[in-house]
């Protein structure tokens, strides 16, 4: 359980809006909408893992 | 992990997701699950010693052991309830909050049956034993 998983979402947010801005302003619509997208897999692992870890806690903790 | 830092995580964390609002709501999402499941993940470790103290507590009255039990299992179950229905409401999805919320009393409702079922029997001993008596 560390930190810095915020911070790195929050990055990643970031540098997405970033390149999506970037590559829209170019005319290359299809590659920002892949960028998007490529972020959002990216940030959904990270959580899914957080996510099974928080669950697997719980249900030793808790006895459920 | 004290007071004093989980109280900074959340205020930086909420004030990111304010940041990246405008560019992308989603993400703004999934730093508020990420921040919530880092610190409940947090309290729950801390939450262990004291679960210890309690159950020897609860051992050295002359409750059964398994009311307990059922005394953390209905915690565990609320807050993960909880978890799920914030981080759909914080998303704007209310029905799917409730939805959670809703299936969270059903299986709290599930786990306090057995106990219902203890008191209803005490409770129809009791009137039995005063017509026979």
């Amino acid at each position: 359980m560390d930190v810095d998983l915020i911070f790195k979402i929050a990055a990643i947010g970031i540098i997405v809006a970033v390149l999506n801005q970037l590559l829209i302003r170019s005319g290359r619509e299809e590659q920002a909408m892949l960028t998007t997208l490529a972020g959002l897999i990216v940030v959904l692992s990270m959580i899914v893992s957080e996510i099974s870890e928080l669950f697997r806690t719980v249900k030793t903790v808790f006895g459920l | 992990m004290n007071i004093v830092t989980i109280a900074g995580v959340t205020v930086i964390a909420a004030f990111l997701a304010v940041l990246i609002r405008r560019y992308h709501p989603e993400y703004s999402m999934a730093i508020g699950l990420i921040t919530g499941i880092l610190i409940l993940g947090m309290l729950i470790i801390q939450l262990v010693p004291i679960f210890g103290r309690l159950q020897i507590l609860l051992n050295s009255t002359s409750i059964p052991s398994e009311y307990g039990s059922v005394l953390f299992k209905a915690l565990g179950i609320s807050l993960l309830a909880q978890l799920s229905a914030d981080a759909c409401r914080d998303a704007g999805e209310n029905a799917m909050a409730e939805k959670a919320e809703l299936a969270g009393k059903v299986f709290l409702l599930i786990l306090a049956l057995p106990l219902f079922e203890k008191i209803a029997e005490l409770a129809v001993q009791l009137m039995n034993g005063g017509e026979t008596g």
